[in-house]
C-alpha cells in the first residue's frame, strides 16, 4: 500500500497569519511535526511509500525529512499548484498511484491513532472511499484495481479519528491534550525515563529550576535559575527560559527567548509573538528582553560577505570617481541626468532606507559611456560600503506594504546595487528576473558574487555596444 | 545535448537528454519557439541538471507559447530539477506530472497543434 | 494622552485617556502629566479603550505611577484594556497590581463604592 498526502497552503492560512515566518508543513504538536504523525501512521498501516504533494515550499521539509531513510520508508515530493483539486493531484502523480492500494490524506488535520494497534489488516480490507472526514480534511482509500472479493474487515476497527485544525487555539488544545492524556499513543521525541517527562538532547536545566510533569522539552534548551517549567509545558527546540520565569499549560515554539520574571499561563509563544489561545488574541512584542526570536548564527558568514562586498564597492568608488565627476557634470548640463529619492526595503526585518535613483538617458557619446560604466548606480556605492545593500543581489523593492508581505513570505531578499539577472543576456520582465535572482541567491558565495559582478559589468559594456550597433543600423 | 521529439495525440512531446545549461539552452529555446502556439509536454526523464540558463529558456519559452494560447507541461522531473524550480518559485508556473501520458491526456481535447 | 479632573462629591478623580501606543517615546510624558495631577488628587482612572500597544517602558511608567498613587493611599484603576494589551500585563505579572474594569464609568463608580 502507498500513501499520498495532499496539502495546500490555504488550509494553513490561520497559522501563517500568526506565524508567517514558520513553515506550516513543520507545524508541530508536542514537538513532533504533524507530518511525522502521519508518516508514523502510514507505517503502522503497512505503507512503505509516502509522497507529499503540496503547493508550499518543500526545501525546509526536505531538509528535515529527507528521503525517509530514518523511518525505513521511501519519501518523495511532488509540487502541485494552488488551484489543483484532489483529482488533479492524483493525475499528476498517476505513476506513483498506479498498481497498488492508495491511502490518501488530504487537508490539514490531526490524526488520532494508537501506535500499539495494528492498522495493516484493517487498511487492506476496508472498502475503498472516504474513511474519515473533518472540517479541514479527510482520509480516503483508492484502489487501483477493484478487489476481486468483497472485503470483510475482521473484528472492530482499531481506534482512529480526525480533528480539524483551523486556529491556533485548536493547535494549542491539541498539544495540551496529547501531552496530558494521549502521549502514550504516539512516538514522541525525547528521553522519557520518567512518566510524562520528555527531555531532548543538549538540555541545560539550572539546579534551582523546577520541572513539573507533564512536560515536554525539545533539543538545545536552556532553563535558567529558579524557573518553573510545567505542569503542562511544551517547550520547542532552541529555546531559552530565563531566570525566575514560569511556564504553565503553555506552548513555547522553536527558537524563542523567554525573558526573566515572566509568567506564561495558558499561552502560546513563538518568537516575538504571544498568543492567548482561549481568546484567540495575539500581540507582537517589541522588547527583545521579554520575548524574542533566537536567530541562527550565520552572522559570521554574512559579515564576511558584507565586508567583501564593501571592499569591492570601495574599489569601484575610487576607480570610477573621476569618470563619475566628469560625466555626471556633463550629462546634467545636457539634461540627461535626473536624481530622485525613494524608500526601499533593506532586509526582511522591516527596515527601509531612502535611496537615490538616477535616471540616465543613455544617448549621445557621454550618455553611452556613463551607462556602460553603470554610473547611474554610483551614488549608491556608499550604501554598499555601509552594509545596507549588497553589491550584487536581488532586485531592490520599494518600501510598500505589498512588497513587505512578499519579502516576509519569501525570506530570500538581499537587495543589491545590481541584480543577478543583469548578468544574464536574455530579456527579463520583472517576474523572470525574480526567478533568476532567487536561483543565484541560493547558490551564492563571496567568490560567486565577484564573478557575477564581472559578468554584469561586461554585460553592460556589451549592451551598450550592441545598442550602438542597432541604433546605427 | 539532443532533444528527441515525438508527436502524440497532436501534442509535441520533447525529451531533452543530458544537461540544461548555458550550452544547451539555445537549442531548447529554439525548439520551444518552433511550437507556434501549440501544446507541448517536456519529458524530463533524461535530464539530470538544470541551471539558470536552462531555467531561463524554459520560462521564456513557456511565456511565449502561452501568449500564443498554447501551453507547456512538464513530466518526470528529477529531484535536482525539482529543487531548482522550487527555490526559484518557477514551479508555480507549470503543471508537473510524474507520467508523460498523464500530462498528454491532461490537455483538453480541443486545444492541439 | 489627556488627563482630565472630574470633581465628585467625595473628592476629585483624574481620568487619563491613553490612546495609540504608550512606549519609550511617550512614557516619560505620561509620568510627568501624572505627577502634575497628583497634586490635585491621588485617585486615577486610566481609560485604555483606545490603547493599541504598550511596551516594557510604557508598563514601567504605569507601574511607577501606581506606586506613587499607592504611597498616598490612592489608586490607579484601569478601564477598557484590550485583550492583546492585557496579554502584556499578564506576561510581566503587572496585572496582579491593578484592578481592571470594562469601561471608565465602572472604574469611576468603584471609587465611590469604596467610600460608602
Amino acid at each position: 500500500m502507498k500513501t499520498l498526502l495532499v496539502i495546500k497552503a490555504n488550509t494553513f492560512d490561520w497559522l501563517q497569519a500568526v506565524f508567517p515566518d514558520r513553515s506550516p508543513l513543520l507545524a508541530s504538536v508536542c514537538n513532533k511535526p504533524l507530518l511525522e504523525y502521519l508518516l508514523d501512521f502510514a507505517i503502522l498501516c503497512g505503507s512503505r511509500h509516502f509522497r507529499l504533494a503540496t503547493d508550499m515550499p518543500l526545501a525546509k521539509v526536505e531538509a528535515v525529512f529527507g528521503g525517509g531513510g530514518r523511518w525505513g520508508i521511501e519519501l518523495t515530493y511532488a509540487p502541485i499548484r494552488k488551484t489543483d483539486d484532489l483529482a488533479t493531484a492524483l493525475q499528476k502523480n498517476s505513476r506513483y498511484c498506479a498498481g497498488s492500494r492508495l491511502l490518501v490524506m488530504q487537508g490539514c488535520f490531526f490524526l488520532h491513532y494508537d501506535k500499539q494497534k495494528n492498522y495493516g489488516p484493517f487498511m487492506q480490507t476496508t472498502a475503498p472511499g472516504e474513511l474519515l472526514t473533518c472540517a479541514t480534511g479527510r482520509i480516503l482509500i483508492h484502489d487501483a484495481t477493484p478487489l476481486k472479493t468483497a472485503p470483510s474487515p475482521d473484528g472492530s476497527p482499531p481506534p482512529l479519528a480526525l480533528t480539524s485544525l483551523r486556529s491556533i487555539g485548536e493547535l494549542y488544545r491539541l498539544s495540551m491534550r496529547v501531552l496530558g492524556r494521549d502521549a502514550r499513543q504516539y512516538v514522541l521525541p525525547g528521553y522519557n525515563n520518567e512518566t510524562d517527562v520528555y527531555i531532548g538532547r543538549n538540555v541545560m536545566i539550572a539546579r534551582s529550576a523546577r520541572i513539573e510533569p507533564p512536560v515536554m522539552i525539545g533539543d538545545h534548551v536552556q532553563i535558567h535559575k529558579n524557573a518553573i517549567v510545567g505542569p503542562g509545558a511544551v517547550i520547542g527546540r532552541n529555546v531559552i527560559i530565563d531566570a525566575y520565569s514560569r511556564i504553565h499549560h503553555s506552548v513555547i515554539l522553536d527558537k524563542t527567548y523567554v525573558g526573566e520574571h515572566l509568567v506564561l499561563d495558558r499561552k502560546l509563544a513563538g518568537g516575538r509573538r504571544l498568543v492567548d489561545p482561549g481568546e484567540e488574541t495575539m500581540v507582537q512584542l517589541e522588547d527583545a528582553h521579554l520575548l524574542s526570536t533566537m536567530r541562527p548564527s550565520s552572522r559570521g558568514r554574512n559579515r564576511l560577505q558584507r565586508l567583501g562586498h564593501g571592499l569591492l564597492a570601495a574599489l569601484l568608488w575610487v576607480v570610477l570617481a573621476m569618470p563619475y565627476a566628469l560625466l555626471s557634470f556633463i550629462l546634467k548640463r545636457q539634461g540627461r541626468w535626473r536624481r530622485s529619492e525613494a524608500a526601499y526595503w533593506v532586509d526582511s526585518s522591516g527596515r527601509s532606507v531612502r535611496l537615490t535613483r538616477v535616471f540616465l538617458n543613455p544617448s549621445g557619446f557621454c550618455g553611452r559611456i556613463a551607462a556602460s560604466l553603470a554610473l547611474d548606480r554610483y551614488p549608491l556605492l556608499g550604501r554598499v560600503m555601509r552594509g545596507d545593500l549588497a553589491l550584487i543581489g536581488t532586485r531592490r523593492l520599494p518600501a510598500t506594504a505589498a512588497n513587505r508581505a512578499v519579502i516576509e513570505a519569501d525570506a530570500g531578499y538581499r537587495p543589491g546595487l545590481f541584480s543577478y539577472a543583469e548578468a544574464e543576456h536574455w530579456p527579463v520582465p520583472e517576474y523572470d528576473q525574480d526567478i533568476v535572482d532567487r536561483f543565484h541567491l541560493a547558490h551564492q558565495t563571496l567568490i560567486y558574487d565577484f564573478v557575477m559582478m564581472v559578468k554584469v559589468l561586461l554585460n553592460k559594456l556589451h549592451e551598450e555596444t550592441a545598442l550602438c550597433k542597432s541604433i546605427s543600423k | 545535448m539532443q532533444i528527441d521529439q515525438q508527436v502524440m495525440k497532436n501534442i509535441f512531446v520533447f525529451m531533452p537528454r543530458g544537461r540544461l545549461d548555458a550550452a544547451s539552452a539555445p537549442l531548447l529555446r529554439e525548439r520551444l519557439a518552433a511550437g507556434d502556439g501549440g501544446n507541448m509536454v517536456l519529458d524530463f526523464s533524461a535530464v539530470d541538471f538544470m541551471d539558470s540558463s536552462g531555467l531561463g529558456a524554459l520560462v521564456a519559452g513557456a511565456r511565449r507559447l502561452r501568449a500564443q494560447h498554447g501551453d507547456i507541461k512538464l513530466a518526470c522531473i528529477a529531484d535536482t530539477v525539482r529543487r531548482v524550480l522550487e527555490l526559484t518559485r518557477a514551479d508555480r508556473l507549470f503543471d508537473i506530472y510524474d507520467d508523460p501520458e498523464a500530462a498528454i491526456s491532461s490537455f483538453a481535447p480541443e486545444k492541439s497543434v | 494622552m489627556e488627563f482630565q479632573i472630574q470633581t465628585r462629591t467625595d473628592g476629585p478623580i483624574a481620568i487619563a485617556a491613553l490612546s495609540g501606543r504608550v512606549d519609550a517615546a511617550n512614557s516619560r510624558q505620561l509620568r510627568r502629566q501624572f505627577e502634575r495631577c497628583l497634586k490635585t488628587t491621588n485617585r486615577f482612572v486610566f481609560d485604555c479603550q483606545a490603547l493599541d500597544f504598550i511596551d516594557s517602558s510604557g508598563l514601567g511608567a504605569v507601574v511607577t505611577c501606581l506606586r506613587k498613587a499607592l504611597a498616598t493611599a490612592g489608586d490607579i484603576r484601569l478601564a477598557g484594556v484590550a485583550p492583546k494589551v492585557k496579554l502584556v500585563f499578564e506576561l510581566t505579572q503587572a496585572e496582579k497590581l491593578f484592578t481592571f474594569f470594562s469601561d471608565a464609568d465602572q472604574a469611576l463608580a468603584s471609587f465611590a463604592d469604596q467610600h460608602a
